[in-house]
């Protein structure tokens, strides 16, 4: 996504800033053209990424990054601490959040296996 | 017939004292021992008192946070099923946290909602239905903004609304569509994703207590069928922002019940 727009968006992992996020990715998804569907997938899974990420933030702040372009919207949010290193279980926490974002998302991924991790989300209008 | 119960010491009813707890449950349950229940619930309103405080700094009145949180105990009572392996403070938990956040949202979007905006939500939802219904396709934020006379931004604010705000009518729509004896337990098996997050059909069963069929439905068709919010409102002749909205619900009770010590969103 070379040519895409980016916006950078930090919030405090609270649960009332969830709303931002949300309505973040909402007009940015209607910004890359997709319909109502599509839109409410893409704040689902800000939804989704928000509480996940949050829940790990101890605190502190979350940095959403946004990479638009017509047709396309991707979402990456840095988690404090990894949910689940290679050698565990994923929490139930993990379990959840994967079942809805790989329903709601076309892509997503949780990179880096050790300390901090970035969650990444891709979701595609079905007329591009 | 079954042994007298001892009676309570006060200063056992500090304790969570886990024999006492099942001869109660036995007693309440097996024999409708309404004195069994009441002492159930004085055995553990220091649970219900513990978790009201941890919402006291929210601007509500903490004796107003400690009767809700006993409302939430007294339904855990209520449901408990004393044949599962679990401890009652297990179950009762996220049972009490829900009663408690669901009176934070009710009073929140009670308040919170401009009435320009409660009028906006209902049009737009209106809008979406004729327009799905015209373009056969879902429509986009613009069609529904030149639809309206209204801008973009108002539109998303408005579907951010909708969903938020606790539209009590919409909490009796029922449509005459099957789903009144819908129960998702009938249809996942044990290898659908589901059940890898629920863990087992018992604590499956304690979730969907708190969902309608309705609910349950629209929760199956999106998250195991794969199908679309507008093929889900269609086949349910409901609009598309009802099932976003029944949807947003269900995954904030998975939620509850799942992860009670998580993030709430708001």
């Amino acid at each position: 996504m070379t040519d895409a727009n980016r916006v950078v968006l930090v919030v405090p992992s609270r649960g009332e800033f969830a709303r931002t996020v949300r309505m973040t990715a909402a007009e940015l998804a209607s910004r890359a053209e997709m319909d109502l569907d599509e839109i409410d997938d893409t704040r689902m899974a800000a939804e989704e990424a928000f509480i996940f990420a949050a829940g790990r933030a101890g605190g502190g702040d979350l940095t959403f990054t946004f990479l638009v372009e017509p047709g396309t919207i991707e979402m990456r949010v840095d988690v404090a601490a990894h949910p689940s290193p290679d050698s565990d279980e994923p929490d139930r926490d993990e379990k959840l959040t994967r079942l809805v974002l790989e329903t709601v998302c076309d892509e997503f991924e949780l990179i880096g296996t050790d300390g901090t991790c970035t969650l990444r989300l891709l979701k595609r209008s079905l007329k591009s | 017939m079954t042994s007298p119960r001892r009676p309570i010491r006060s200063s056992r009813r500090l304790v969570w004292d886990k024999v006492l707890t099942r001869e109660l449950f036995v007693a309440y349950r097996l024999d409708g021992d309404q004195q069994a229940r009441d002492e159930l619930v004085e055995m553990y309103l220091n649970l219900a008192k513990y978790l009201a405080s941890r919402f006291r700094n929210r601007g509500e009145p903490i004796d107003d946070l400690i009767q809700v949180a006993t409302i939430g105990l007294i339904k855990a009572i209520d449901r408990f099923d004393i044949e599962r392996e679990v401890e009652f403070t297990t179950y009762a938990t996220p049972t009490i946290v829900g009663e408690l956040k669901r009176y934070f949202r009710d009073k929140g979007w009670a308040v919170k909602v401009p009435r320009r905006l409660q009028e906006l939500s209902f049009k737009v939802n209106q809008a979406v239905d004729a327009l799905t219904q015209r373009l056969q396709r879902s429509p986009t934020v613009p069609e529904i903004g030149e639809y309206l006379g209204v801008t973009p931004d108002e539109v998303l604010e408005a579907l951010e609304t909708f969903e938020a705000y606790n539209f009590v009518s919409l909490e009796t729509d029922r449509t005459n569509d099957g789903s009144e004896s819908f129960s998702i337990l009938e249809y996942v098996g044990k290898d659908d994703a589901l059940m890898a997050v629920v863990d087992d059909r018992e604590m499956l069963s304690a979730v969907l207590k708190d969902l309608t069929p309705q609910e349950q439905q629209v929760l199956y068709l999106r998250f195991f069928q794969g199908l679309t919010q507008t093929e889900i409102a269609r086949q349910h002749g409901i609009s598309q922002m009802q099932v976003s909205r029944l949807l947003r619900k269900t995954l904030r009770v998975l939620r509850e019940h799942l992860v009670p010590e998580g993030v709430e969103s708001r």
